[in-house]
């Protein structure tokens, strides 16, 4: 979303000066030229080949290890494992946390350390779920975070913690009767929506790595989704719901009000994924309602009911965008 | 809070009478005046898709494509009227329900079509299409429409071409849709008119070689739509003429030299359409400052990538061999454009230039 601030421009505001004549094209090439140079340029393909060629130098290492997984001995499948983790250890300690070259290796070392409690289960059969694993592997990613201070590494070990969970209820609480899926439902999007919380209003004065809208835009994803889903499935069966089923839905409501209400004008994408949620649960209930033994009645009168409800969402949208444009100016 | 485009300071700009220009042009709170958001704007757009399906199935349930006449009749009054209701309708609500009603009816004529001239279904699809896309891209302003339109037609020529399998057709739709992609992209100055055809486009070329893929590595017959070597140059080409424009904005031709040998010795490596089609939509975001663009070109760079690796006919070692060097090639080319990249930023090195020119 674009933000007054007199002092910075976007390229494309400078095209479209271009496009309305406020500039020649001589002018718009010497501007973009001032702005954007080729040492800039140069720096972004290497940004974008460095973080390319860790990918694929990951990759090439688990192909490679499939590949003599089952000829390596216990000791060199330990060792490979442990070079791999101390050189990317080293190299992360060697670049510095400052550098994102440090950052890359302090992650890709945390992805390798995972990797290898892994390998301890498959040499010695210890009998761990996978949920065991995972929960392994968000500590060893996550003692990186503090020491470098990466998005990327919090963002991956928090994915993990969601997932630890999912497996954990799949494959130990459902089938021991120990909690009921509802509760994961409650689980997931509480511990999201707290974390998402504490990003925004615990911490003393947001640290510039945790400053990216990126991890609270997945944040807010990770709990609507929580929420959404047994919402949607109770508003379209609500005689089949239980009563403490409701809770969930009283949940999801209060994130939506809550929501809207802190980031109403902070952030369009964020009140944009919460819309979008209450669009997914409501509008399939209304369609179950309107349309009836296959009725055209009821189908053009559900294609009307999608018009308003997306055009009023989105009239809503502009409406946000334009005060929140309006109080910057005053503002700046 | 969440930056969909670079912000760059305006005192970067050297030339005060241009710089103040600019940013009294920021300052000035034309964006207050601007189109709605992106968001808001696709939201109001897939509402009306999703609305113009459920307009068109009464019809089609009560086989009203086989009424011959009257269902053209129908079907072009539709359009018509939602023409009229899009041009002289002020309120978004307006344009969205025009939209929608303009959907079903272009629906509608495409059944009407197909029931009228049986044979090749896709070949009347396709031509049918045309002929609504051109009549109303011009008669409307719709983004929605000048990106969903031309992209349906996109999608049923490449059906039709699919079935038919004549040799060449392929490439002849690839060159279009390449020739009509640079053109929209490569000039500075963007029409309004122009962009939502040129992210049509993108996504054409994206549809396309997912197709080539698809169709190419089924079990069951292996069909190609696109000639190898000849699409491979087609867009090799593309790729050129965008760097040399690149070049040409940026007075340099490093740039170019060390991008286009990197690009010839990955195309030796990997010799896939789809990383160079993402590749190029990877480029032209940066450079025209398309956000979308460039996320759309970057998570198809990844998904090729590893469908690339996953088909690759050899054993394990040897895809983990070329993984390895593979990487290792694009962390050594790293390497060297962020030193040079250091290099350019010394401190005194512009001033050194300009006294030296």
């Amino acid at each position: 979303m674009q933000s007054v601030d007199p002092s910075k421009v976007t390229l494309t505001q400078l095209f479209r000066m271009h496009s309305t004549g406020e500039l020649s094209r001589n002018e718009l090439e010497l501007a973009i030229l001032s702005l954007r140079s080729s040492a800039d340029w140069l720096q972004w393909i290497s940004r974008q080949l460095m973080f390319c060629g860790v990918v694929l130098i990951l990759s090439g290492i688990l192909y490679v290890l499939a590949f003599n997984w089952e000829v390596l001995g216990r000791f060199t499948k330990h060792g490979l494992m442990f070079c791999l983790f101390i050189g990317f250890g080293g190299y992360a300690a060697y670049a510095g946390s400052h550098t994102i070259k440090g950052k890359l290796g302090s992650l890709s070392a945390g992805v390798c350390a995972g990797a290898w409690l892994a390998v301890i289960g498959q040499v010695y059969q210890t009998g761990a779920d996978a949920w065991q694993l995972f929960a392994g592997c968000i500590f060893l990613v996550g003692v990186w975070i503090p020491l470098f201070r990466f998005a990327p590494s919090l963002m991956l070990c928090w994915t993990l913690t969601n997932l630890t969970l999912v497996l954990y209820w799949w494959q130990v609480a459902v089938p021991g009767d120990i909690a009921t899926v509802n509760v994961l439902y409650l689980l997931l999007g509480g511990i999201n929506s707290l974390f998402l919380l504490f990003t925004e209003r615990c911490l003393p004065g947001t640290p510039s790595w945790l400053e990216g809208a990126w991890l609270r835009l997945v944040l807010l994803l990770y709990s609507t989704i929580a929420f959404t889903v047994p919402t949607c499935r109770i508003f379209l069966e609500p005689a089949l719901a239980e009563w403490d089923e409701w809770f969930l839905v009283v949940c999801w409501l209060s994130l939506l009000v809550i929501g809207y209400r802190y980031y109403a004008f902070r952030s369009l994408v964020m009140v944009t994924l919460l819309v979008t949620s209450l669009l997914v649960v409501l509008l399939p209930s209304v369609g179950r309602l309107l349309i009836i033994n296959d009725s055209p009645l009821g189908y053009w009168a559900f294609a009307i009911v999608l018009l308003f409800s997306f055009g009023g969402s989105a009239y809503w949208l502009n409406w946000l965008h334009h005060t929140k444009l309006v109080r910057e100016s005053a503002h700046v | 809070m969440f930056e969909w485009s670079s912000r760059y300071p305006v005192n970067k700009i050297p030339d005060s009478k241009l710089r103040n220009k600019v940013a009294s042009y920021v300052s000035s709170n034309i964006e207050l005046n601007d189109h709605p958001p992106l968001l808001s704007r696709a939201l109001s757009g897939f509402g009306a898709w999703i609305a113009s399906w459920f307009l068109l199935s009464p019809l089609l349930s009560f086989a009203l494509y086989q009424q011959g006449m009257a269902s053209l009749f129908i079907g072009l009054s539709i359009i018509f009227g939602s023409v009229m209701l899009y041009r002289f309708g002020t309120g978004m609500f307006q344009q969205q329900m025009a939209i929608a009603v303009l959907l079903c009816g272009n629906g509608l004529l495409l059944f009407t079509a197909v029931e009228w001239w049986p044979g090749n279904d896709w070949a009347t699809l396709s031509v049918a299409q045309l002929l609504i896309t051109l009549c109303c891209y011009f008669l409307l302003d719709s983004e929605l429409l000048r990106f969903v339109q031309p992209l349906t037609l996109v999608v049923f020529m490449l059906v039709w071409v699919s079935i038919e399998a004549y040799w060449g057709w392929g490439d002849l739709l690839l060159l279009i849709v390449v020739v009509c992609w640079v053109l929209l992209w490569g000039p500075q100055s963007r029409s309004e008119w122009a962009r939502p055809l040129g992210f049509s486009m993108s996504y054409a070329l994206i549809i396309i070689s997912f197709w080539q893929v698809l169709l190419s590595s089924n079990p069951w017959e292996s069909i190609a739509v696109l000639n190898h070597r000849v699409s491979l140059g087609l867009l090799l080409t593309a790729f050129f003429v965008v760097l040399c424009l690149i070049a040409k904005e940026l007075n340099c031709s490093l740039p170019v030299v060390i991008s286009f040998s990197l690009l010839s010795v990955s195309l030796a490596m990997f010799f896939n359409h789809g990383l160079l089609i993402s590749g190029l939509l990877v480029l032209v975001g940066y450079w025209r400052d398309e956000p979308i663009l460039l996320l759309l070109g970057r998570i198809f760079f990844g998904l090729f990538l590893f469908w690339y690796y996953y088909s690759l006919q050899s054993s394990l070692i040897e895809k983990g061999a070329l993984l390895l060097m593979s990487g290792a090639l694009c962390l050594a080319v790293a390497a060297y454009m962020q030193r040079s990249a250091r290099i350019m930023l010394e401190p005194g090195r512009d001033v050194k230039i300009r006294n030296d020119s």
